[in-house]
């Protein structure tokens, strides 16, 4: 390729990855609002079920004990007549596990796993499973806070649909102290909720959200459970169950209130643990897109390779814009290409003002006042993505080069409680 | 407890609020200011219907000859979306409980996944609260050491051990 065909592609790269994609999710979020969102009851009236199968809820829970109570207290709120919860306590070091004997005193529904020693996420969340005595599971954070009906929804998706092997619910930002926090409102909304829509369309997920999801038991038996030497275990679960011929689903009334970083600090080390343990699972998943089962995951892998691209040909383009005097120097006057907006920049941010608008209208149902958050997405298109591309660039090569053979608790920070 | 549960700025200094209204307030002017050209475009598209003929930034119809490569591909994937609904109409519209659902797992067939004598796997199902010890944190299986205590770990005022 020579230097002008390079330009081309880099420039072409750089606009067309995020101009496509809004489209694409724009479209794929509006489909599955027409086909499958529009004609459901109300979130809080879910209609009456044939059967209400028991339910297991699983707690994984690691340092949690200031916040624990909270989240068993409204798990108390849910209404589903026949559940049990499991909270496991993965060897914390503060009182967690105290303090959920003493939460087990006061709910009969609670029952305590505690793990003598550390061991990660996920091997928790496999002795939890093995604790619980019911088919389907429903899991949440040590942190989140489920909705009342959430259980209800859940098993009515899987009451739907038989080969349906895992669910992913809706996590709502809880914490909108700070700029920060009301900028992931947007976020969750005109990103991952549209994403989760568009990819429900054609039937792959990239991921449960770990905040709020639920499995049949049988499908993680054939999915071979949760990884303990992964860094995202929802994510690693996610490709696995569907690699295993189960399908998974986007449910939005399922939803739960989730505590998220308000710090930039604390936003980049979640983003880039995010960033590291989908390239991780990507990147192994590879060898298995050849095989049958495996072939689903092809579009989702694609996208994956090139938001990685495109990712790397920002980078690209901030190392020319620092080595300024060299010949590709013109690269920064490409008409909007650069990092000071010009015609297709200006596009760009339109786009994404749109794709807010719309995502913000689909969740209206789910949240009242969402179309006032609207006025804190203005971060995005001019700072936000900047974080998103550079823990891309920065969780590839951790991704890759990784030798830590343990999945580790990360615990955010919970944003600005007192 | 209110519900939803959110938590607002209430507790915030006012001063980091206003801070945080005011820098956003800051960058929606920026944002505007950048795509000022936009806006010029969209009233001279506007107006030339009613013989007004603003000055542009740009020549006319050239940003949609730029973007028209990538809206080609907008295209090819809203058809893939499209072609994927058409085939997956019944299942993304389906409402009503299917007839038959998949077999509960045999809990056995779970613990031997992970090395779980029978013994072990039935004291941790019967119980309110167990600890589990000697497990391998590497590979998260059971071995031989592991041990399923039930009953509190810690003592709990007002209530026996199993």
């Amino acid at each position: 390729m020579n230097l002008s065909g390079f330009e081309l592609a880099l420039a072409a790269l750089c606009f067309g990855y995020p101009y496509v994609m809004a489209w694409y999710w724009i479209v794929g979020g509006m489909m599955f609002q027409l086909l499958r969102e529009r004609s459901e009851p109300p979130f809080d009236q879910p209609p009456e079920l044939a059967e209400y199968p028991p339910v297991s809820v699983l707690v994984p829970c690691y340092n949690e004990s200031r916040q624990v109570g909270e989240t068993i207290a409204t798990l108390d709120r849910v209404i589903y007549p026949d559940f049990e919860i499991i909270a496991i306590d993965d060897g914390s070091s503060d009182d967690t596990g105290a303090r959920l004997e003493q939460l087990a005193a006061q709910h009969p529904r609670l029952r305590v796993v505690r793990m003598a020693r550390n061991a990660g996420k996920s091997t928790a969340m496999n002795f939890g499973a093995m604790a619980a005595r019911h088919e389907i599971i429903a899991c949440i954070d040590g942190d989140t806070s489920m909705d009342p009906h959430a259980l209800t929804w859940f098993v009515r998706r899987f009451q739907n649909d038989p080969l349906i092997g895992g669910l992913t619910g809706n996590p709502r930002i809880r914490n909108r102290s700070s700029v920060v926090g009301r900028l992931q409102v947007g976020e969750f909304s005109s990103i991952v909720g549209l994403i989760k829509r568009a990819q429900s369309v054609y039937g792959t997920l990239f991921t449960a959200s770990g905040a709020i999801c639920a499995f049949r038991k049988r499908a993680l038996q054939d999915a071979g459970w949760w990884w303990p030497r992964t860094i995202t275990d929802d994510v690693d679960v996610s490709w696995r169950l569907q690699m295993a011929g189960w399908r998974m689903a986007f449910e939005p009334k399922a939803m739960a209130w989730i505590l998220t970083p308000e710090t930039v600090r604390g936003l980049w080390r979640q983003r880039l643990r995010w960033s590291e343990g989908g390239s991780e699972v990507a990147l192994r998943a590879f060898p298995s897109l050849f095989r049958r089962t495996g072939a689903r995951m092809w579009p989702i892998w694609l996208n994956w390779f090139v938001s990685m691209l495109w990712a790397y040909a920002m980078l690209a383009m901030l190392l020319v814009y620092a080595m300024g005097g060299l010949h590709l120097r013109h690269l920064l006057d490409m008409e909007g290409f650069g990092f000071i907006p010009g015609q297709a920049g200006s596009l760009l941010a339109i786009n994404y003002l749109l794709q807010a608008i719309v995502a913000a209208g689909l969740d209206r149902r789910y949240e009242r006042g969402i179309m006032r958050t609207l006025f804190w997405v203005v971060w995005y298109p001019l700072a936000f993505w900047v974080l998103q591309a550079s823990t891309a660039v920065v969780g590839l090569p951790r991704a890759i080069f990784r030798r830590d053979t343990r999945g580790r608790w990360t615990s955010p920070d919970r944003g600005f409680r007192e | 407890m209110k519900w939803p549960p959110l938590i607002d700025s209430g507790h915030l200094p006012r001063w980091v609020v206003a801070r945080d209204a005011v820098a956003t307030l800051l960058a929606w002017w920026v944002l505007l200011y950048y795509i000022k050209d936009m806006a010029r475009m969209a009233a001279y598209w506007l107006l030339l219907p009613f013989g007004v003929q603003l000055p542009t930034p740009w020549a006319p119809g050239d940003v949609l000859l730029d973007a028209t490569p990538f809206l080609k591909i907008v295209a090819l994937l809203v058809l893939w979306l499209v072609v994927f609904a058409i085939a997956r109409w019944r299942v993304l519209t389906n409402r009503v409980g299917a007839a038959s659902q998949p077999e509960p797992l045999d809990p056995r067939r779970q613990a031997d996944a992970f090395g779980l004598s029978d013994d072990a796997l039935s004291r941790l199902r019967g119980a309110s609260s167990a600890t589990i010890q000697g497990m391998d944190p590497v590979t998260g299986r059971a071995g031989a050491d592991t041990v399923v205590l039930t009953g509190p770990a810690s003592p709990v005022p007002g209530q026996r051990p199993e």
